[in-house]
């Protein structure tokens, strides 16, 4: 048992740090969403527990053949069709902290699918990333912006953590090296929504910021409240589509 | 040069000379010790061991070979001998010998400064240079502020041995230990050397660091041996178990000779017949300084402030560049402030014994290797004994006779140690105190720890009984979150960027010299920055004297322009507290007192200019400087009218008995509160409440609860206060009552010379305690 000395100092410490919080953040209370209303998903095992995948068909914005064909001539061999898979990740900072949601988009009994990993709290992180190993082993590409310095270090750096030792090792196709490449001199930059905005002539409305994300998801952990969380995952889509329709872009080309 | 006289002849001719008038007042001898040789049980492998005799090491000392047996058996050691006994042997010997072994073993080695590790580097790169053997195992790199990044991605990925620092392995090691997976997972040895500095709040903080330390290396399944090594303290078995938290064998039988050492105390004569000046002790200082110099004797002086240090270095060029101007570039001066290649130029020419001369702040008391030298002077008391004998150490020779001058200020403290030569020779060293449980402590590590890796119960082992409550807390302000037993980091808020281990800011600011292409000359920390370099201000750099023309807060720039002028400048600084909300009161016999929020504030307001050589100002200047503030926590008290009346009709001025207690009180801090008496400040003033009031308070921003607990505990602090008073052999009072070291700490400027407070009243402090706790 603590002595009450220690017990008032524990009170005094819990009042200076409540003081220090007490303007910060009004939380709303009303309208939760739940996780279960986000649309269907289905609850993955692995050997490190179990995660959400939503998965959903997008072959109304993406069409499948003109993503095979783009498939052959920027990852072919000629030889065989080449497999393929996008990736795009929403982590919680820059490094050493949780990733929680693997945006991906594959193909599967002709049909275009975007699988969303997402760890519904802190303890599915390892489950996660066990869960997209065994995902990217079934693919010989990986397709990413950004990839070789973002998101594959940083699945790498978080497996370590887990000690989870990784199998997959797809090639990596990373679409803002080629961005660069073609429209370094036209552009401003070479980001996502400059791209989207200047190659695919549309513009996001409404989006969350990138800097926004950790906030959403640290509050969807603490809440259970979905609400937010949903932005999240829709800028994620997104995300995955926009580059699966600059790799399409980038494969014509280099067809002319 | 070669030593042309010995020491005790240069001794014989000062006390023989002309001018001497009785400075000398008293004479300790400290005999020579022959080496004490003992061998491993086990030979050291002769890769090693051959590099060793190479740079001169054939045998191993008495506690070097204990050392090496006990960590090759596993086990975590302290070792705690004198400077320059070949301490570094103790831990190099056992872990380089490991990965002669095994190349992929790995080891951490943890100092107190950046400067430190560096040193260590070259000094490994040198033995390692010596063997092919060696050098093609042993990666070793130093990771710290400095280190370029690619470096530091090679390093992680390929170091065997990493020299770092308390800051480093806190902010940027362990938060991201997922890059040291390889490194950590394979770690046979922790080092940490210079453990004495860990103390207080430092110490209290570095000791939870440890903490995670150890946590993230039972993840990767390693379990190291720790190898402590440490400075004379009363305390440091109970220190290494309360940093690392685990047994650790004690190995303090020093097997190392040293020569004969004389350790003088020495007091600048009065200078007027009512015998109430004293000479200056800066020039009392140069002018021994220049005696031995001039005899070939390798001499380093101490001195409380950056601003001494340059001083006594002027004095002694001016001096030698008279007598023997081929010496005047032998002689450096050595502190905080000056530029990283500056500061190694000058520990390397010291080693080679091209310098003759070095005056120094306490920068140079810890252990950066500059070799031994003959002598040390140290001008004022440093304030502990600890710190006494650290600068002592700094001269010793294994062979010859070697000096210690320790000469007095005018101020009340030194002169206590001139009539009482015990108090300083024959006490132990104080205790160095720590408390890692401290709850705000805690809080702050544990948020670091939990975004690390989530904590669970299997850290109760690390954090012990407060991990749980403080959590707790932690999970109610949504810091973090508990799913399933394990709580994880839930915020966006990179929680040891909110931890500063230190309580001095580790914001800087430049020196430039305006007049010089604006050349970078040195730099200054931001606290220091008002009492160092205030615009018409004199600084001293290198002995050289630039007036300082502007001091830019927002760009953290102070510009100076070199100019020869005859004076130096002294900042007078003023301080204040003031109560900001009052949180909790009550009634102690017949005392009040209070605990709440307080703002210390201080400033420099003026500053006086003093011809060089002189004590008296020739002039004033006034300073327009920001104030600098501290929020932090306090506890104050005062007497009840009847008390001070009773102590006015005894002939007593209540206010000397509140100075002598205040004085007390923060002396006896450490023993109920935890912490170091540099961790709390103490003023005695009437402005908030009417009355002469008491105030302590924790120097830190914010508080950290030692006032907080010391107001719990403040009838038990003030029986204690009333027991030392009384049991004191003293009769007038004296540094271990009611009088007192100066606590502000050592990058402030003191104005020293002459200016310290007289010791309160001792009879006044007693006569009140006694009225109020015993009614008597």
């Amino acid at each position: 048992m603590l002595d009450e000395a220690i017990r008032q100092r524990i009170e005094n410490l819990r009042l200076a740090l409540l003081d220090k919080i007490k303007d910060s953040h009004p939380r709303q209370k009303q309208g939760k969403v739940g996780l279960d209303q986000l649309g269907s998903s289905c609850e993955i095992e692995t050997d490190h527990g179990s995660f959400a995948l939503l998965e959903r068909c997008v072959d109304k914005h993406i069409s499948a053949n003109d993503l095979e064909t783009a498939a052959n001539v920027l990852l072919g061999d000629n030889d065989s069709s080449p497999s393929y898979i996008f990736l795009d990740l929403e982590t919680t900072g820059f490094s050493a902290t949780p990733l929680f949601l693997a945006g991906t988009l594959y193909r599967k009994c002709d049909s275009l699918y975007v699988g969303q990993l997402l760890a519904r709290d802190y303890s599915e992180e390892a489950a996660l990333i066990n869960g997209l190993d065994h995902l990217l082993d079934n693919f010989t590409n990986c397709i990413t912006f950004n990839g070789k310095s973002f998101d594959m270090p940083y699945i790498r750096e978080r497996a370590k953590y887990h000690k989870i030792d990784l199998k997959a090792s797809p090639q990596q196709f990373d679409l803002l090296h080629h961005a660069r490449r073609r429209w370094k001199n036209e552009l401003p930059n070479c980001r996502l929504v400059t791209l989207e905005w200047y190659i695919l002539g549309r513009r996001r409305f409404g989006d969350v910021a990138s800097w926004e994300v950790p906030c959403i998801y640290h509050e969807f952990v603490h809440t259970k409240d979905a609400g937010k969380l949903v932005e999240v995952l829709r800028h994620n889509l997104v995300d995955v589509l926009s580059m699966a329709e600059l790799f399409i872009i980038l494969s014509e080309g280099r067809r002319c | 040069m070669k030593k042309t006289h010995s020491i005790s002849s240069i001794l014989h001719s000062i006390k023989s000379s002309q001018g001497y008038r009785g400075q000398i007042v008293h004479i300790h001898t400290i005999p020579p010790r022959k080496p004490v040789f003992a061998d491993p049980l086990e030979p050291i492998s002769h890769h090693l061991s051959e590099a060793l005799s190479h740079i001169g090491i054939e045998r191993l000392y008495l506690h070097q070979a204990r050392a090496i047996d006990l960590v090759r058996e596993g086990r975590n050691i302290t070792i705690v001998t004198s400077t320059a006994s070949g301490k570094t042997l103790c831990y190099n010997v056992p872990v380089l010998e490991s990965m002669l072994k095994d190349s992929a073993s790995t080891a951490l080695y943890i100092f107190p400064t950046k400067a430190l590790a560096q040193d260590q580097l070259r000094m490994i790169g040198d033995l390692c240079s010596i063997s092919s053997d060696l050098e093609r195992v042993v990666k070793a790199g130093t990771y710290d502020g400095d280190t370029p990044r690619q470096t530091r991605r090679r390093l992680r990925s390929e170091a065997n041995l990493t020299l770092t620092n308390s800051d480093m392995l806190h902010q940027a090691i362990l938060p991201y230990h997922s890059r040291w997976s390889r490194f950590f997972t394979k770690l046979k040895y922790v080092v940490i050397d210079e453990m004495h500095t860990y103390r207080g709040i430092f110490g209290s903080n570095v000791a939870n660091v440890i903490r995670r330390l150890k946590r993230i290396l039972g993840h990767y399944g390693s379990k190291p041996t720790f190898i402590l090594c440490s400075a004379t303290i009363a305390n440091p078995d109970e220190l290494a178990q309360a940093l690392i938290g685990e047994e650790c064998e004690l190995i303090s039988e020093d097997g190392s000779p040293h020569g004969p050492k004389i350790f003088i105390l020495w007091n600048p004569p009065f200078i007027d017949s009512n015998r109430m000046e004293r000479r200056s002790s800066n020039v009392e200082a140069h002018e021994l300084m220049v005696t031995l110099i001039e005899s070939g004797i390798q001499t380093i002086t101490f001195t409380k402030a950056r601003v001494v240090a340059e001083l006594i270095l002027r004095y002694v060029r001016e001096a030698l560049s008279r007598r023997n101007p081929h010496l005047v570039d032998r002689v450096r001066a050595y502190r905080a402030g000056y530029l990283p290649e500056e500061r190694r130029q000058i520990e390397r020419a010291l080693f080679s014994g091209e310098l003759l001369g070095v005056t120094s702040t306490n920068a140079l008391e810890l252990g950066i290797d500059v070799g031994s030298l003959d002598a040390s002077i140290i001008v004022g008391f440093p304030g502990t004994i600890a710190s006494t004998w650290q600068q002592a150490g700094r001269a010793g020779r294994k062979m010859g006779e070697s000096l210690v001058i320790f000469i007095a200020y005018n101020d009340p403290i030194d002169q206590y140690l001139m009539r009482n030569p015990d108090y300083l020779l024959g006490k132990t060293p104080e205790n160095a105190v720590i408390d890692p449980s401290n709850p705000y402590i805690l809080a702050g590590h544990l948020s670091c720890a939990a975004f690390e890796l989530p904590l669970s119960s299997a850290d109760e082992c690390h954090f012990g009984e407060l991990l749980w409550p403080v959590v707790s807390v932690l999970e109610e302000v949504e810091r973090v979150k508990t799913i399933e037993g394990k709580t994880y980091w839930a915020t966006t808020d990179f929680p040891a960027a909110e931890v500063n281990l230190r309580t001095i800011s580790d914001d800087t600011f430049t020196i430039v010299d305006a007049t010089s292409n604006e050349k970078v000359i040195g730099v200054v920390d931001a606290i220091s920055a008002p009492e160092l370099v205030y615009p018409e201000g004199i600084y001293i750099h290198n002995g050289e004297t630039y007036l300082v023309r502007d001091l830019d807060f927002s760009g953290k720039v102070a510009y100076v322009e070199r100019k020869e002028v005859d004076y130096y400048t002294q900042p007078i600084l003023d301080s204040s507290i003031r109560i900001k909300a009052e949180k909790k009161s009550g009634m102690l016999r017949g005392f009040r007192k209070f605990y709440g929020e307080a703002i210390v504030t201080w400033k420099t307001t003026a500053f006086k200019k003093i011809q060089f050589y002189r004590l008296d100002s020739i002039g004033y200047g006034s300073a327009n400087l920001p104030s600098q503030h501290l929020e932090t926590t306090s506890l104050w008290l005062y007497p009840d009218e009847d008390v001070v009346t009773y102590l006015r009709e005894m002939g007593k001025n209540a206010v000397e008995g509140l100075v002598g207690l205040k004085n007390v009180l923060i002396n006896i801090f450490p023993l109920f509160v935890m912490c170091d008496r540099q961790d709390v400040g103490g003023i005695v003033e009437a402005s908030n409440t009417g009355r002469s009031t008491i105030f302590l308070y924790d120097r830190f921003k914010g508080g950290l609860g030692f006032c907080e607990k010391a107001y719990s505990l403040l009838p038990k602090l003030l029986e204690g206060a009333l027991q030392i008073i009384e049991q004191c052999e003293c009769s007038e009072g004296c540094p271990s009552c009611v009088g007192l070291p100066m606590l502000r700490p050592p990058q402030h400027q003191d104005p020293d010379p002459g200016y310290g407070y007289p010791i309160p009243n001792k009879e006044t402090a007693l006569l009140m305690l006694r009225k109020v706790m015993r009614n008597a």
